[in-house]
Formats: C-alpha cells, sequence, structure tokens
C-alpha cells in the first residue's frame, strides 16, 4: 500500500486509541469525584479538578488530529463516520469530565452535613454510568454496535434512581430546613450524575453510526 | 424509476477480453451520475458504449441492450450519426480543432445544415461559461486557448448540437483547480436540461458534482446508489475499500 496511505490509516488507528485513553480518564474521574464526595475528601477532590486538563487538552489534541485528516485526507466512507463519530464522542466525554469536576467541587465548596452514605443510590448511579462506558469502550474495541445498544437499555436505571434520589434529598430538606444548603449541592450532584448517563448514550449513539452508518436515537 | 438511457446485461469484449461483464445500470433524467473504480474496471468503455463510440474499433463485440428513451441504440435501424448528436462527448484531453474559435463550435451546427449558426454560437458559449472570455476574439485560433478554456469550448461545441446527454469522460484530469472548478460550476448549471453522465477519479469530484454514484470492478457494476449514501455508507466492502484507499 501506497506509504502515505499507510500512514492515514494509522492515524485513524491512533484516534480510536486516543478515544479510549480520554474514555479511560474519564471513567477515572467519575470514579474519583463519587470517592470524594462519600468521604468528603477535599485533597482528593481538588486532584480530579485538577487532572481535568489532561482530559481537556487530549481531546483538543485529538480533535485537531480530526481537523487535519479531514484536511489533508478527504476521508470518506467508514473513515469519515469514524473521524465524525470520534470528534461527538470526544465533546460528550469533554462534558462528563466537567460534570465529574462539578461533582468533585461539592467536598471542596460545601459542610457535608447530609451524609452521602445515607443515599446509596448516588453511588450506584456513578456505578452504573461507568459501566455503560466500558460497555461503550468495548463496543468500540470489537467493532460491535450491538454492545452499544445493549449499554443504553441501562440508562433507564441510571433515570430511576435520579427520580429516587430527588424525592429522598427533598424529605431530608423537608425534615431537616438546616440541611437545605448541602441537600441541594447533592440535588446537582444527582442531575449531574443523570446528565453523565444521557451523554454516554449519546456515545453509544455515535459508535453505533461510526460501525453501521445509522443515526439511532437512544436516549 | 423512468431512466434516460440505461444498459440492461451489456457485455463487451475486446477481442478475447471480456471488458464489460453484464453490466444493467439506469441513468435517470436531469441528473448527474458518475462512474469511479480503479484504472482497467470498464467505466470508460461503458461511457463509450451509451454513444456508440466503441463501434469505432473493429475488434469489439458487444452483446446485451442499451436503451435511450427506450429504443435500443444497438438496433441496426438505428442511425448512429443522429444518435451521436442526441448523446454528445467531452474527452479527457481537451480537443479543439485547428480552426478559430467560432469554426469550431459552428462546425457541426454547419454540417447538420443548421440556421442561425451565429446565434448558436454565442448562446452555447454562454451556456459553456465561456463567451466574456472570447467574444472579442472568435476568429483566434482555438489552440490559443488555456486547456480549461479549450475544455470548455469543447463543452460548447456539445451543446452547440443541443444534445440531450452529455458523456464526460474524466473532463478535469489535465485541468488545474480553477479551471476544474469552472467545468463542475458548468455541469451544476447544466443539471437541469441535461442528463450528464462523469467518468472521474476524483474521488472529492464524484462526491460534489453527482446525484447518483455507480462503483465499477473488473467489468462489473458492483454498486449503485445515491451518492450520498455510496460515500457515506456504500453497502459493498469493494467500494468502501476503494474509495477508502484500502486497495492493493
Amino acid at each position: 500500500m501506497n506509504p502515505y496511505r499507510a500512514r492515514y490509516h494509522r492515524e485513524l488507528d491512533e484516534l480510536v486509541s486516543d478515544t479510549r485513553e480520554l474514555a479511560n480518564r474519564v471513567d477515572m474521574a467519575i470514579g474519583e469525584s463519587i470517592e470524594a464526595l462519600k468521604e468528603f475528601d477535599s485533597l482528593r477532590a481538588r486532584e480530579i479538578i485538577k487532572m481535568d486538563q489532561v482530559v481537556d487538552e487530549l481531546n483538543l489534541k485529538v480533535e485537531s488530529r480530526c481537523m487535519e485528516l479531514l484536511a489533508l485526507q478527504q476521508p470518506m466512507a467508514k473513515d469519515l463516520r469514524l473521524i465524525i463519530a470520534v470528534i461527538k464522542i470526544g465533546i460528550d466525554l469533554e462534558r462528563i469530565g466537567d460534570l465529574a469536576v462539578d461533582i468533585a467541587r461539592i467536598p471542596v465548596q460545601n459542610q457535608g452535613m447530609v451524609p452521602v452514605k445515607k443515599l446509596e443510590n448516588l453511588p450506584t448511579m456513578a456505578a452504573i454510568a461507568r459501566d455503560m462506558l466500558h460497555e461503550a469502550v468495548r463496543a468500540i474495541i470489537e467493532n460491535n454496535a450491538d454492545v452499544a445498544r445493549e449499554a443504553t437499555k441501562r440508562d433507564y436505571e441510571i433515570d430511576n434512581l435520579y427520580v429516587k434520589v430527588r424525592d429522598r434529598l427533598f424529605a431530608i430538606m423537608v425534615e431537616n430546613p438546616k440541611l437545605v444548603n448541602d441537600a441541594t449541592a447533592l440535588l446537582m450532584v444527582n442531575r449531574h450524575l443523570e446528565r453523565i448517563g444521557d451523554h454516554i448514550c449519546n456515545i453509544c449513539e455515535s459508535i453505533i453510526y461510526m460501525i453501521e452508518g445509522v443515526r439511532e436515537h437512544l436516549n | 424509476m423512468s431512466y434516460k438511457i440505461e444498459s440492461r446485461n451489456l457485455n463487451l469484449w475486446y477481442g478475447s477480453t471480456h471488458a464489460l461483464k453484464g453490466v444493467t445500470l439506469g441513468i435517470p433524467e436531469s441528473t448527474i451520475t458518475a462512474l469511479i473504480g480503479p484504472s482497467g474496471c470498464g467505466k470508460s468503455t461503458f461511457i463509450r458504449c451509451l454513444n456508440r463510440m466503441n463501434d469505432l474499433i473493429d475488434i469489439v463485440r458487444i452483446e446485451g441492450e442499451v436503451l435511450y428513451d427506450n429504443k435500443n441504440i444497438y438496433d441496426k435501424d438505428v442511425d448512429v450519426v443522429e444518435l451521436r448528436k442526441r448523446i454528445g462527448m467531452v474527452f479527457q484531453k481537451p480537443n479543439p480543432f485547428p480552426m478559430s474559435i467560432f469554426d469550431n463550435i459552428a462546425y457541426g451546427p454547419r454540417i447538420h445544415g443548421m440556421s442561425n449558426v451565429d446565434k448558436i454560437v454565442e448562446r452555447s458559449l454562454n451556456d459553456a461559461a465561456l463567451w466574456e472570455e472570447v467574444s472579442d476574439r472568435l476568429d483566434s485560433p482555438a489552440m490559443g486557448l488555456s486547456g480549461g478554456q479549450q475544455q470548455r469550448l469543447c463543452i460548447a461545441r456539445t451543446l452547440a448540437m443541443r444534445p440531450e446527454v452529455i458523456l464526460f469522460d474524466e473532463p478535469c484530469s489535465a485541468l488545474d483547480p480553477i479551471s476544474t472548478s469552472k467545468i463542475e460550476g458548468l455541469m451544476d448549471e447544466l443539471r437541469s436540461e441535461y442528463t450528464q453522465i462523469i467518468v472521474t477519479h476524483n474521488m472529492q469530484q464524484a462526491a460534489r458534482v453527482s446525484e447518483y454514484t455507480a462503483f465499477f470492478l473488473l467489468g462489473e457494476m458492483l454498486e449503485v446508489g445515491r451518492t450520498k449514501e455510496i460515500f457515506e455508507n456504500p453497502r459493498e466492502k469493494s467500494t468502501e475499500d476503494y474509495i477508502t484507499g484500502r486497495f492493493g
């Protein structure tokens, strides 16, 4: 094969591995932010906030390489779909990273009067989101759109838990108005986790488009 | 769908070489259809079948049908000169006649006894987006024009005969990007009045100008569809391998 073309195909492979790396870092950020919140560990939380810069830089690097490939190689068919999907997945991953940072800010900015241990469903939501993200990455590795389709089904679990956590927090606020500030912060965490689930659904849609060329709305 | 021109199980042999293998392909009216595929795949051979240009090659044998307005152009009663008047062709290399710009355009109308040749020349040059560049030097030799202008002159010469179908065999492969852009713009303007078929090796050109794309490989037409679908999500793996440069 023409060496220029071979290099181009290698660069496409690298785009995929960089996207996996981005997903792994974001996955870690979700896990760490929830751990920091559970323990109300502001030092750990500050680390996560600092690490978000790495996610942003990696995303920018991926985006720049996509632009370069579009400009120089005029990709077609599955190559074009891959590049478009990688750009879109990058946007969703970057947003998930930001939401993890927003969760990590809670132990930095609040007093922790409402212990997360009382709200086990919050860590469960985060665990489901991480499982979904792992499956999305597996769909990319195995080039299997059905794995991505299956992963999106778990978003309903997150949505159901979202309602339960919200109602529980409302009840806590009614019982003890002194806890309104912290409970409101946890309402935001609840919302962020629900949004993370939505972004992972978007990622799965991009993966399905990348593999099969069809646009499905699964969120 | 009804087609302006349609091949049915078209086979062609150059001596013992089977160059077109059962090609069935319909070209809708007033559209641009691009034919793509690697060198030697039969796309130029195919396009030349559509106005019987291959008749000029002694060793060629053709089987199957090419229907033009539902009439087989290979029927014995078909007037080939009249057919080529209605199905014009523009070649890879501009081939103006060694005469003036005016005479290049007027040549066809004159030998067909058409009247108002002056008007035909002006209209054809206008339609080919060349009038403004040459109107003050119609008596100059056509060979003095640039490559891009010569190619538009050849298109004007084709338009002078008021064809219904125009076949373009790699019309921009010898042109710079500016001239290429002018030819593509011209094809776009002609879209509503003419059925156009273009053979091109330039994937981006096929994607830009055409509504339909057909992929040829080793004498077979493997896939045809809307250009958007062919370039975004082709059905055939070999089409995908070709347009993404994974052949070889």
